[in-house]
């Protein structure tokens, strides 16, 4: 039987697949035959130390960076080689180590921006309601005229996010979505996500914090100098030998 | 009464300068302001729009045909500039879109068909119908068209920056990255952006041509460039009607000192002087120009 001809089948194999994946910089393998898969509407996060190859696995999945060798699919869809736009386009959306929104930008615009590409309106009633439920799912109220530029750290992450969910997406990226937060903002990004799971997404998360990790996801990937070292379930894994050892650095 | 027919001539020359300027100002903000990237080409596209101007004159055609021409030329050569500079940024993008002015000035210098270094001299001013009276008449008359085009032109852009597709200019200025993991693909809007700011500032060319009469080619110089990207900084980036401004004080204010006595030898350097008193003090009290919506030092990173 052939997947993929049902819409159950699909759902059945990993949303995200990767094999022999390699990524050289200068000769440095950044990211190191790695083998990979990411179970559809799933939390996971993916740790490491700085410098194993976290964020390059990200840009080389979105196509900001182009892979050396291997193949990377998304729901059975080939996506190497492909540009951004292609490949966020198949449902796929990110968020960066350090928010990238608009700064000129009000949060309404920020928000049609990743709304409908090619629609030509502003002010749109259907924008505004995909909006507020946006902001319901996510659970935070915020000011859409406010300018990007004047909200705090915390909840420029959360409109990131926001801004994620104005497009049709099924799988979100998120690289280091509680750096530099106090408890009380990592408390709710955690919140936003776990909502997301509920409502059928799958989430893949790039995090330094265990205890983060321990609580809000169910796969765990380790990776350390490129290569996938570790996968499992988080409690599970983290407590292992060499995951220790690849953190404290033996 | 000579007093004033010398000085409504004087005066429709700053206004008719305003206005060339302001289109090339305009084209620039489109580019630097709206869609953040560094070019400093539309100096060498307002030289094009002059030049296309001038050769149609000499081989006979009009002024619609100029802009034309003038349009089919840089749109050609702009997306020439923007296919070879889309993946530089920042300074590496302004030095590479310099090279384009002096392609340009290279290029009509050793021409034949534009006159070589002394360029084509006698261009005639548009005439309109019913203001061939008297060259004043005429003046005002080409200089109200001027106004015309430079309002449909300002009505236009205006238009377009406050459109999805301005938006998307916008989103591409604050950061590129970001507009292509939302699935954009910037270098295309980058280079429509390009395109049309390009334009823009040959239409200034066109005008330019037709109101002085002679284009020679050092009218694209360095210091050209400098003043306009002084008129820009002031008026200030991601307003259009800064952009006008902008242009109308960095250009009548250091006019005024026509009106001041001193020595001729030092006329140029005062000039210089009060363009750069002006600058600092604009930067000083507004950093992002009188009306400007970013950060000078946040566009084209």
């Amino acid at each position: 039987m052939k997947a993929g001809s049902e819409p159950w089948a699909v759902s059945l194999g990993p949303i995200i697949k990767i094999k022999n994946l390699q990524k050289s910089f200068d000769g440095i393998r950044a990211i190191d035959n790695l083998d990979l898969e990411i179970t559809k509407n799933s939390i996971t996060a993916i740790v490491g130390p700085n410098g194993a190859g976290k964020t390059t696995l990200f840009d080389v999945i979105t196509g900001f960076t182009e892979s050396d060798a291997g193949e990377m699919r998304i729901n059975n869809t080939i996506i190497t080689g492909r540009k951004p736009e292609e490949i966020v386009a198949l449902g796929l959306a990110r968020t960066f180590q350090i928010p990238r929104l608009f700064k000129n930008l009000s949060i309404r615009e920020n928000l049609l921006l990743a709304y409908n590409n090619s629609a030509d309106k502003l002010g749109d009633d259907e924008f505004e309601e995909k909006a507020k439920r946006v902001f319901e799912m996510i659970g935070v109220s915020i000011d859409l005229d406010k300018s990007a530029d004047d909200l705090s750290y915390g909840q420029r992450r959360i409109v990131e996010i926001a801004r994620c969910l104005m497009r049709n997406v099924e799988i979100i990226l998120m690289d280091e979505p509680t750096a530099g937060l106090f408890q009380k903002a990592r408390e709710s990004i955690k919140q936003v996500i776990k909502k997301l799971k509920q409502a059928g997404k799958t989430i893949v998360i790039i995090e330094h914090d265990m205890e983060f990790v321990a609580d809000a996801c169910e796969h765990v990937i380790v990776m350390d100098e490129g290569k996938s070292i570790a996968k499992g379930k988080p409690n599970e894994v983290l407590k292992q030998k060499k995951v220790l050892a690849a953190y404290i650095g033996e | 009464m000579t007093e004033l027919t010398s000085f409504i001539p004087y005066l429709l020359q700053v206004l008719g300068t305003i206005i060339i300027f302001s289109l090339v100002i305009l084209g620039m903000n489109l580019s630097i302001g709206f869609t953040g990237m560094l070019t400093v080409s539309h100096i060498a596209f307002f030289g094009i729009g002059a030049y296309a101007a001038a050769i149609s004159f000499k081989l006979g055609l009009g002024f619609i045909e100029a802009i034309v021409i003038g349009t089919i030329v840089t749109t050609i050569i702009s997306y020439i500039l923007a296919r070879a500079t889309v993946k530089l940024k920042s300074d590496y993008l302004a030095v590479a879109s310099l090279t384009l002015i002096f392609m340009v000035q290279i290029v009509a210098q050793n021409w034949d068909l534009a006159g070589g270094v002394f360029g084509i001299k006698g261009i005639n001013r548009v005439k309109l119908p019913g203001f061939e009276i008297s060259p004043i008449t005429n003046q005002l008359a080409y200089v109200a068209l001027m106004l015309f085009i430079l309002a449909i032109v300002f009505f236009l852009l205006k238009k377009l920056v406050q459109s999805k597709f301005g938006l998307i200019f916008k989103g591409i200025r604050d950061d590129e990255t970001a507009m292509q993991s939302l699935g954009y693909n910037t270098e295309k809007f980058k280079t429509i952006s390009l395109i049309i700011s390009s334009i823009v500032a040959m239409l200034g060319g066109v005008l330019y041509a037709h109101f002085i009469t002679v284009v020679v080619p050092t009218l694209i110089t360095f210091n050209d460039l400098l003043l306009v990207l002084g008129m820009l900084v002031i008026g200030g980036l991601g307003s259009l009607e800064g952009s006008i401004i902008g242009t109308i004080i960095f250009y009548s204010l250091p006019e005024a000192l026509r009106f001041v006595e001193m020595p001729e030898a030092i006329i140029g350097l005062a000039r210089y002087l009060v363009l750069s008193v002006i600058l600092l003090i604009v930067l000083y009290i507004r950093p992002r120009g009188i009306f400007g919506k970013v950060d000078i030092n946040e566009s084209g990173q």
